[in-house]
């Protein structure tokens, strides 16, 4: 059974939710870059929200199906079709053998994710299927996918049941204009105090050098102290560092375990999700929130997801 | 323990601890201060992560079972308990073959040239020094080993290499490190090791942990090809 790639999109790959508690041996979490649509596609086919899943990137890929299986697409829509006919987003479509899923590109958003009702057979490192680039593990070969090559896919272990009817209230809107929830960083006190304000007040831009590592943002300088001795320190997806050019960048999921710029930002968890999804040009606006604050939040949304699981 | 040791423990996100040190005893070796006390909270099975840098550690907790300010009570009486010369006992050596030549020492040629000494000279210079680990990071497994010889530091390289062999041992400032897996590096490439720096088969599968020295042994060609069969 499987499923072959006629072509790849720009950067598909394969992610599950990622390997967790290998940090101090400088591997990073990985995993969906935005994980909240990610287990949002397996919650629909009734799958364990940890299933392997296909990550797509501005374009998604071409896909023909050798054997029946369910399939959902959530995350940015880039206008699926099944045999050139339009099929919704957030919902369980049935496909059938020679079936062809094609995708396009997106205008809102940056990544999809297609869920399967079969296991997607891939190589697991530390515990997680998800594929890290950088150093060329886990997913097939490490690799993103490649046209002509096949996945193979098992029948899911675990009983599934797939929804009938979606709540979509729970995929996250789409816009090119983010607004992201923020705590103060440890080097928060490293930026002039001119800036402090500044970088809550203004909008910022999405470069195109922007990846799973991290997104780098333009536009607007944040002033840091002249002179500071920083040495090598822990980091975490989310952290926004700013080097002394003064262009942030948040770290994503494949970011490195240890840096070296001032810290001067933390994206709260509960929005975490939403940098996954920021694409080159989109503008990014932060709002500065108190750190218990934001672990009410993460409580909040903990509760929802546990309450469907 | 004495109280010549000042703990700093702040929020760095909503599940995160950053461990730091307000005030620490004169000529306190910072680095293997943090590697050793993350190595002795990593034993204590409390903690989702805990990751050391330089001068800090973060410590991840699980939030949905210990309420912040337990974790902060929590990791403030481990790491007051935490003795830093009971721990610092002899650590084991790993001695790792490496076979030095232009084959595999991308850089080697260079290196020679700006420095003015031979190969021999260098593959002496990196081989004679038991390494300490420093730090692991920047690579799954790549751990930063030091201090290396002054008459071999050089910069790193201006443009990183895209896809470096995996076991490629570099250099860069104060440090030498093996890369474990393949990608992209900016360091110094002066030889390769024939072994296995990741085993997917062991509980811990990197070869290389925080409470080890590392020495590099020469090898040849013939013993560096004989290791792969």
């Amino acid at each position: 059974m499987g499923i072959e790639i006629i072509s790849s999109g720009l950067q598909t790959t394969i992610q599950d939710l990622g390997r967790v508690g290998w940090r101090h041996m400088g591997v990073p979490e990985s995993g969906g870059a935005d994980k909240i649509s990610l287990k949002l596609a397996n919650f629909i086919l009734g799958k364990p929200f940890n299933s392997p899943v296909l990550e797509c990137t501005l374009t998604g890929p071409t896909l023909k199906f050798s054997s029946p299986y369910s399939v959902t697409i959530t995350g940015a829509d880039m206008n699926p079709k099944i045999n050139n006919k339009e099929v919704g987003m957030n919902q369980v479509i049935e496909v059938e053998p020679k079936d062809i899923l094609s995708m396009d590109n997106c205008s809102k958003g940056c990544r999809s994710y297609i869920a399967f009702s079969e296991d997607i057979l891939s190589e697991d490192f530390l515990g997680s299927a998800s594929t890290y680039l950088p150093a060329k593990l886990g997913g097939i070969e490490g690799l993103p996918l490649k046209e002509g090559s096949v996945i193979n896919t098992r029948p899911c272990k675990s009983e599934t049941n797939s929804l009938t009817e979606v709540d979509v209230n729970l995929s996250i809107g789409f816009e090119n204009e983010w607004n992201i929830r923020v705590i103060k960083g440890p080097e928060f006190n490293l930026i002039k105090e001119t800036s402090r304000e500044i970088i809550f007040s203004s909008i910022f831009k999405v470069s195109n050098d922007s990846n799973r590592m991290g997104n780098r943002l333009i536009g607007v300088k944040v002033d840091i102290s002249d002179n500071i001795q920083m040495v090598s320190c822990p980091m975490a997806p989310g952290t926004i560092q700013c080097p002394e050019n003064g262009l942030p960048i948040v770290l994503g999921c494949d970011s490195q375990t240890l840096g070296g710029y001032p810290r001067i930002l933390q994206i709260a968890a509960t929005d975490l999700h939403l940098i996954g999804q920021l694409r080159p040009n989109d503008t990014v606006s932060f709002e500065k929130i108190s750190v218990d604050q934001a672990r009410k939040e993460l409580m909040k949304q903990n509760s929802l997801f546990n309450y469907l699981q | 323990m004495s109280n010549v040791y000042r703990f700093n423990i702040s929020d760095f996100s909503e599940d995160l601890l950053l461990v730091e040190l307000d005030q620490a005893p004169e000529h306190l070796n910072f680095s293997s201060f943090f590697l050793s006390l993350s190595t002795y909270l990593r034993k204590k099975l409390d903690w989702v992560e805990v990751v050391a840098a330089e001068k800090s550690i973060a410590v991840k907790y699980d939030y949905l079972n210990i309420t912040d300010s337990k974790a902060k009570e929590l990791i403030l009486s481990q790491v007051k308990e935490f003795d830093f010369k009971a721990e610092s006992k002899t650590k084991p050596l790993l001695r790792v073959p490496v076979y030095y030549s232009d084959e595999f020492g991308l850089d080697i040629e260079q290196i020679t040239k700006t420095k003015s000494i031979t190969i021999e000279e260098l593959i002496n210079l990196h081989s004679n020094i038991e390494y300490e680990v420093k730090m692991i990071g920047f690579n799954p497994g790549f751990a930063y080993l030091g201090d290396l010889d002054e008459k071999l530091r050089i910069p790193r390289l201006s443009k990183p290499r895209i896809n470096i062999l995996p076991g490629s041992v570099g250099i860069a400032e104060n440090r030498t490190g093996i890369y474990p897996f393949g990608g992209p590096g900016g360091w110094n490439i002066v030889g390769r090791t024939p072994i296995k720096l990741f085993d997917e088969n062991k509980e811990n599968p990197f070869l290389i942990k925080q409470d080890m020295r590392v020495k590099f042994e020469p090898i040849t060609k013939k013993e560096f090809e004989s290791f792969n069969k």
